[in-house]
C-alpha cells in the first residue's frame, strides 16, 4: 500500500470517530504544550538571571543591597548602599576599580514633548568601555570629568532621540529631566530589541554623580560592581567589602549583613544547578504526561481494533498483506499522537503570553527548537503505544474476523 | 473441456478444540474447470464457507494438496497468497462486508489500494463498475444508505475491482429478499457468462439449480458431488 493511501485510509478511519480522536489527542495535547511552557519558563527566567549579569568578568564582583533582609530576621533593617560608600570601596587593597550605577524610569520632556517611562541609567564614565565599540553612534559619552564635576549632560537613546528630536539633530540641545536641564552630548546607537515589553532605546544615560545629587537623592541605593586584580582574591575581597558594609552601615554583630556580594563563579553555579534540577523536572514531567497520552492512545486504538474486526476481515480478503493491516493501524496512532503534538504546540504557544500577561513576574522565551523535539516524541509515543494493537490486528483469523458480529 | 483452475486433493482443514481437532474439512478432493459456475451446497456449520476460504487463498489447510491456476497454494508464502487474492480473486459476502465509513465508490476502490495502480485510473475504473452494476448514480452514497440489494451490488464491483479469474460467493443471497436476490444471482450468471469462474455457496437449492453447471454437497466436512 502506498504510503499516501495509507494516510488517506487513517484520516478516513479518524475522521469517522471524531470526537473520540479530539479526546484520545487530549492527553498528548496536554503533555506537549505543557513541557513547551516549562521550557519556555525556564529559558526565560535563566534569561532573565543572565541578562542581570550580562558582562560580568571572572575576577568581577557585583554588590547589592540585601532586599529580603527584614523577612528573615523580623525587626532588622538593609540600608542602602549609598554612592559616597561604593566610591569608598576604591580604597580596600584588593579592589583594583569600583563601578557604581543606578537605573531608575522617569519622564523626559522637551517643550511640550514629553516621554515616560524611559530608563534613566546614571554611570561613571568608564561603564563605556564595557559596551561595544561603537555604541555611541552620534557625539561623545561623558568622560570622568564630567562625573566629578556632576555635570548635568545626557547621551540619550534612538527611541528618545525620535520622540523629542523628530527632525533635528539632538546633539547640543537639552532635555529635562524631574525640571532640570541636561545637555544631550551623544546619541547611542540603535539596540536590539531583545524582550518585547522593554525598548532598550526609550533610555538616557547620566553621569552617575549627577543623577545621585540632582535626581535620586544621596540615599537612593546605588548597585556596584567591583573588580579585583586576580580571580584568586575574590574570596578575601568578598570578605573584606562584607566587612567593610557591616562598619558603614553600623550592622549589630548577631545580624547578617545587609549587603549580597556574587562573583560570576557562584552566579553561574547556581544557575547551572538549577537548571540541572529544572531539566530533571521537565524530563520526569515529559514522561509521565506522554506516558499517559500514549496509554490514552493505545487504549482507543485496542477498542478500534476490536470494532473494526470485521473490516481487517474484508481488508485481507481484498489483498491486504499483515503488514498492510500493522502499517494501517501504527499510521493511526501516529496520526493522533502528531496531531496531538501539534495542538499541543499550538496551545502551548497561545498561553505562553496569556501567562506573562498575568503573571508580569513571570519571564517566558519560546524555543524554537523545543517545537521538533516536540513532534519527535509525539512520534514515538505514536509509534511505541501504537506497535502492540496494530500487530494485534493483523494476527486476527479472517474466518473470524469476517464472521465477527 | 478447459483446463482446471482450481485443483484440490485430500484437502483437510482442523481447528484445535481443546485437546482435540474438529476437522471443518475432511479429506475433499474435486476440480473446477475454468470458466465453470459450481456452486456448494450445505446446512449451516457443514465446512463450506471454511472450503470457501480456502478454496480464496484466506486460509490455509491443515492438510492435503491444494493447485490454483497450476501453483501450489500450499507451498505459497502469505504475501504471496495475499497478491493471489488481489489479483486472482473475488470475494461475494452474505453480510456485504462493506466498510462504513467509506463510500460507495471508496468501498470499490479497496482492492486497488493494495495493489499499484494510479488514484485517477482506479477511480476511475470504479465508477465504471458501480455504473454496470446499476449503481452510476450512488457514487457517494454510504453503506448505511443503500438498501441491501444495492449494497451486494458495491460489494461485486469491489470483487471486479482487480478484474479476478475467480469470483466466490459466500450466501451473497441470504440477507436479501428473493426479488433481490434472483437479481443477484442474475448478476454472478452474467459474470460467469463473461468467462469467469464463480463458486458459490448457498443452501438454497432452488438458487443452485438455477445458476450453476455442477453442484457440490458438503455435510459434517465430507464433500459429495451430485
Amino acid at each position: 500500500m502506498h504510503l499516501l493511501d495509507s494516510m488517506q485510509t487513517a484520516l478516513e478511519s479518524l475522521a469517522h470517530n471524531k470526537l473520540r480522536s479530539l479526546l484520545t489527542t487530549l492527553g498528548v495535547i496536554i503533555g506537549v504544550a505543557s513541557v513547551i511552557v516549562m521550557v519556555a519558563l525556564g529559558t526565560g527566567a535563566q534569561e532573565a538571571v543572565q541578562s542581570r549579569f550580562r558582562g560580568l568578568g571572572s575576577n568581577e564582583m557585583m554588590i547589592s543591597q540585601r532586599w529580603q533582609f527584614g523577612s528573615f530576621n523580623p525587626g532588622a533593617t538593609s540600608k542602602p548602599i549609598t554612592y559616597e560608600e561604593a566610591v569608598g570601596l576604591k580604597d580596600l587593597p584588593s579592589i583594583v576599580a569600583v563601578q557604581a550605577s543606578l537605573s531608575s524610569r522617569g519622564s523626559v520632556v522637551r517643550g511640550r514633548e514629553s516621554l515616560d517611562d524611559t530608563t534613566i541609567l546614571g554611570v561613571a564614565a568608564d561603564w563605556i568601555t564595557t559596551q561595544n565599540p561603537g555604541y555611541v553612534a552620534r557625539g561623545e559619552f561623558f568622560n570622568a570629568n564630567d562625573v566629578e564635576d556632576k555635570t548635568r549632560v545626557a547621551v540619550i537613546g534612538q527611541t528618545v532621540a525620535q520622540q523629542l528630536f523628530p527632525d533635528e539633530d539632538p546633539i547640543g540641545q537639552e532635555v529635562r529631566i524631574n525640571r532640570l536641564r541636561f545637555e544631550v552630548i551623544g546619541l547611542v546607537k540603535e539596540l536590539d530589541i531583545s524582550d518585547p515589553r522593554v525598548d532598550p532605546n526609550n533610555q538616557v544615560i547620566l553621569p552617575i554623580a549627577t543623577a545621585v545629587t540632582d535626581l535620586f537623592g544621596k540615599d537612593r541605593s546605588v548597585s556596584v560592581r567591583v573588580r579585583v586584580r586576580d580571580e584568586k582574591e575574590i574570596a578575601a575581597a568578598t570578605e573584606a567589602i562584607k566587612k567593610y558594609f557591616r562598619e558603614a552601615h553600623n550592622t549589630p554583630e548577631d545580624q547578617q549583613e545587609d549587603v549580597e556580594v556574587f562573583s560570576l563563579r557562584q552566579v553561574t553555579q547556581a544557575q547551572s544547578e538549577s537548571a540541572q534540577t529544572f531539566a530533571l523536572l521537565l524530563v520526569g514531567m515529559a514522561i509521565v504526561s506522554l506516558a499517559v497520552g500514549g496509554i490514552g492512545i493505545m487504549n482507543v486504538m485496542l477498542v478500534s481494533v476490536t470494532e473494526r474486526t470485521r473490516e481487517i476481515g474484508v481488508r485481507l480478503a481484498v489483498g491486504a498483506r499483515r503488514w498492510d493491516i500493522v502499517q494501517q493501524f501504527l499510521i493511526e496512532a501516529v496520526v493522533l499522537s502528531l496531531s496531538g503534538g501539534l495542538l499541543g504546540v499550538a496551545v502551548g504557544i497561545l498561553v505562553i503570553p496569556l501567562l506573562t500577561r498575568y503573571r508580569s513576574d513571570l519571564a517566558a522565551a519560546l524555543t524554537w527548537q523545543s517545537i521538533p523535539e516536540a513532534f519527535g516524541v509525539a512520534l514515538i509515543v505514536g509509534i511505541i503505544f501504537g506497535i502492540y494493537p496494530a500487530i494485534r490486528a493483523s494476527r486476527l483469523d479472517p474466518i473470524e474476523a469476517l464472521r465477527y458480529e | 473441456m478447459s483446463e482446471p483452475i482450481i485443483e484440490a486433493q485430500e484437502l483437510s482443514k482442523a481447528y484445535p478444540k481443546g485437546s482435540q481437532q474438529t476437522f471443518a474439512l475432511r479429506r475433499a478432493t474435486f476440480t473446477v474447470r475454468r470458466g465453470e459456475f459450481v456452486a456448494i451446497m450445505g446446512p449451516s456449520g457443514s465446512g463450506k464457507s471454511t472450503l470457501l476460504y480456502v478454496i480464496g487463498c484466506l486460509v490455509r489447510p491443515t492438510g492435503g494438496v491444494y493447485r490454483l491456476e497450476g501453483r501450489e497454494a500450499t507451498q505459497l508464502s502469505e504475501r504471496e497468497l495475499a497478491q493471489v487474492r488481489r489479483q486472482r480473486i473475488g470475494f461475494v459476502f452474505q453480510s456485504f462486508q462493506l466498510l462504513p465509513g467509506l463510500s460507495a465508490l471508496r468501498n470499490v476502490e479497496l482492492p486497488s489500494l493494495y495493489s499499484k495502480q494510479a488514484r485517477r485510473e482506479r477511480r476511475e475504473r470504479a465508477r465504471q463498475l458501480l455504473e454496470r452494476v446499476g449503481l452510476g448514480e450512488r457514487l457517494d452514497y454510504r453503506p448505511t444508505e443503500l438498501s441491501g440489494g444495492e449494497a451486494q451490488r458495491v460489494a461485486i464491483a469491489r470483487a471486479l475491482m482487480n478484474d479476478p479469474a475467480l469470483i466466490l460467493a459466500d450466501e451473497p443471497t441470504g440477507n436479501l429478499d428473493s426479488a433481490t436476490g434472483d437479481a443477484i444471482i442474475d448478476l454472478l450468471i452474467e459474470l460467469h457468462g463473461e468467462g469467469r469462474t464463480v463458486i458459490l455457496v448457498t443452501h438454497d437449492a432452488e438458487v443452485a439449480r438455477r445458476s450453476a453447471d455442477r453442484i457440490l454437497h458438503i455435510r459434517d466436512g465430507v464433500l459429495v458431488e451430485e
